[in-house]
């Protein structure tokens, strides 16, 4: 069930909606750092809803547009499977695979940076030829960290 | 009013608070009403317990039916553990209760450069220009100037730092 928005004050905001603002030109960063906070605090409880809808890729879609489709189909599966979560359906359709692969770095078309992401990128993202570092770079969960003493 | 609440429930203790603008909030330092965005922390020199600050966070969400982490207080574990000295400027107080700082630049380009998330590279980026650094030695300048040694070795800045400087 979704949250009752007067009943809390903070606007949901899932992945679909975030994809939405990704393709209204908002920096994807932007969109998708307020769902992290979300699915991490705010809203935790509502992980399942927050990822469950299908993103809808415009027809006429960009090369960037379809690539941030492909990443958020990668970090659904990706943090439903961390978090224990049924993965939603949606999410293995192939319009979600880029046929080029796509290394996200300041310096693309480098090969030891396209070397380094390939091994460092979780399977969910290269399955999809999504290059872009590790999990825990893109989804640290600072809600979860108790202090680096403690895990050191 | 929901600071005459927090200081009720904190016994009449002061806070002091950094706040640590998230990405588009970085080149003017400008600060939305809610706190949804920004990363806060208490000052360690005022509050040596962060248990009180936490109760009048709680206190204040049961009063108004919010969220337990209305106030996105989660950073501060990460500056208290690797970048303790913070150097920051007095902005403004709030009824004499809450007194709030900004961090300078160079200590946001620090943890920023340490938390090293795909989401931080935009506001690395914008710092290290507005900031003119150009080179490896100059960030890890200020990188020194923060970040405690042992954090630099934990969060792997130097890994972090090559995609800036290769």
């Amino acid at each position: 069930m979704i949250p009752n928005p007067s009943a809390r004050r903070v606007r949901f905001q899932t992945l679909k909606q975030s994809y939405q603002d990704i393709c209204a030109g908002d920096d994807p960063w932007l969109p998708l750092g307020n769902l992290l906070h979300q699915f991490f605090g705010y809203y935790k409880e509502y992980r399942t809803e927050l990822v469950r809808e299908p993103i809808e890729i415009p027809e006429e879609a960009s090369l960037e547009l379809r690539r941030w489709a492909a990443f958020c189909a990668a970090a659904a599966e990706y943090l439903c499977k961390k978090y224990a979560l049924p993965v939603p359906a949606w999410v293995m359709d192939e319009r979600y695979t880029l046929a080029v692969a796509w290394f996200d770095d300041l310096s693309p078309d480098v090969l030891e940076v396209q070397e380094e992401l390939r091994e460092t990128s979780p399977e969910e993202f290269t399955r999809r030829n999504v290059f872009c570092g590790s999990g825990d770079d893109l989804f640290r969960n600072k809600y979860e960290y108790e202090g680096r003493r403690q895990i050191a | 009013m929901l600071l005459q609440q927090a200081r009720r429930a904190t016994e009449d203790i002061d806070f002091a608070l950094i706040i640590q603008p998230g990405s588009r909030q970085l080149p003017q330092q400008v600060f939305r009403a809610t706190v949804q965005k920004a990363d806060v922390s208490r000052r360690t020199s005022a509050v040596p317990d962060a248990s009180q600050f936490k109760r009048a966070v709680e206190t204040v969400a049961e009063l108004h039916g919010l969220p337990n982490d209305w106030m996105n207080d989660e950073a501060a574990v990460y500056y208290y553990d690797d970048a303790p000295e913070a150097d920051v400027a007095f902005w403004r107080s709030f009824g004499k209760v809450l007194f709030v700082y900004l961090p300078t630049r160079e200590y946001i380009l620090a943890t920023k450069i340490a938390a090293g998330r795909r989401k931080d590279r935009g506001d690395i980026q914008l710092l290290l220009r507005e900031l003119h650094i150009q080179t490896r030695s100059q960030v890890q300048v200020v990188l020194d100037s923060f970040l405690l040694p042992e954090a630099q070795a934990f969060w792997e800045v130097q890994r972090k730092l090559n995609q800036f400087f290769r």
